[in-house]
């Protein structure tokens, strides 16, 4: 007998850390899949993409990457995500490391935000998840 | 009944085209809440219906329910603010009853409304929710239902 579940936890917070890149492609659409799903539960959700995840916002890269062999490209997650209400935030202190200039950046990203956002958002927020 | 690119819309609904759902206004004054065919369309099969409990307030636009289908996830927007007063555990056992019959057994919730006449003033019947539907259509590039 499977057990009831219900929308019934208030209005949260929760900051979703990404780092998991193009190299581990399986790694990357369940977290904007969960994303879209808090959202859609009236939390407040916010996706920083840092390391390697910041790769994920660079034109071209989402638009051709599948998590799995024929599956949804993974800018179809991260729209849906933000359909659902989620914002998404790029480290703009990892993009050198990667060679992603400013003007590469999908039009998904709400905001290129510095380090200190980061830390400002979990302190701030009632659930972090890592990637 | 109106059909738009083989999508069927009741005509006695109220439908927040934006959000996908539609509501109707019950004898008694309650509102029964529910997805469109269209959104059933574009989710596929439903495998999973997670509501707000009975007696809680929701506000307009805020989420009545989540639904998930093996390739999206998204919240059923509240057409209007009120108190859930039921949830569907038919569909909660078996969520494919919201792509089976979206306007009968395939219901979501049903609101007792705090502002009827205020909140069901912006959202669309008859024909103009059809011509809406249409063009949310044209706007998404969708195929139609099958």
């Amino acid at each position: 007998m499977a057990e009831s579940h219900y929308l019934d936890h208030g209005e949260q917070r929760v900051v979703i850390v990404m780092t998991s890149g193009p190299s581990t492609p399986h790694r990357c659409a369940t977290p904007f899949y969960i994303g879209a799903l808090l959202a859609s539960m009236d939390a407040d959700v916010r996706i920083f993409l840092t390391m390697e995840g910041v790769l994920l916002a660079q034109k071209g890269v989402p638009e051709n990457l599948t998590a799995m062999k024929g599956g949804k490209k993974i800018i179809e997650f991260m729209r849906e995500a933000k359909a659902a209400g989620v914002r998404l935030h790029l480290c703009k202190p990892a993009m050198p490391g990667y060679e992603l200039e400013v003007e590469e950046v999908i039009d998904e990203v709400d905001e290129i935000s510095p380090a200190g956002a980061l830390a400002d958002l979990i302190l701030g927020c009632d659930k972090t998840m890592f990637f | 009944m109106a059909t738009v690119r083989g999508c069927n819309f009741p005509d006695d609904l109220y439908y927040n085209v934006e959000n996908n759902v539609w509501a109707r206004r019950e004898a008694d004054g309650t509102v029964t809440v529910g997805l469109t065919s269209y959104a059933c369309a574009l989710a596929g099969e439903i495998v999973s219906y997670t509501p707000k409990k009975v007696g809680k307030n929701v506000e307009l636009n805020k989420s009545v329910c989540t639904v998930e289908s093996g390739k999206w996830v998204g919240p059923v927007k509240a057409p209007v603010s009120g108190e859930v007063i039921a949830v569907n555990d038919a569909v909660q056992a078996k969520p494919g009853t919201i792509n089976a019959d979206p306007y009968g057994a395939g219901w979501l919730v049903k609101m007792k409304p705090s502002q009827w006449d205020a909140e069901s003033a912006n959202l669309q019947t008859g024909a103009a929710a059809a011509q809406a539907f249409e063009a949310k259509m044209q706007a998404d590039g969708f195929g139609g239902c099958a």
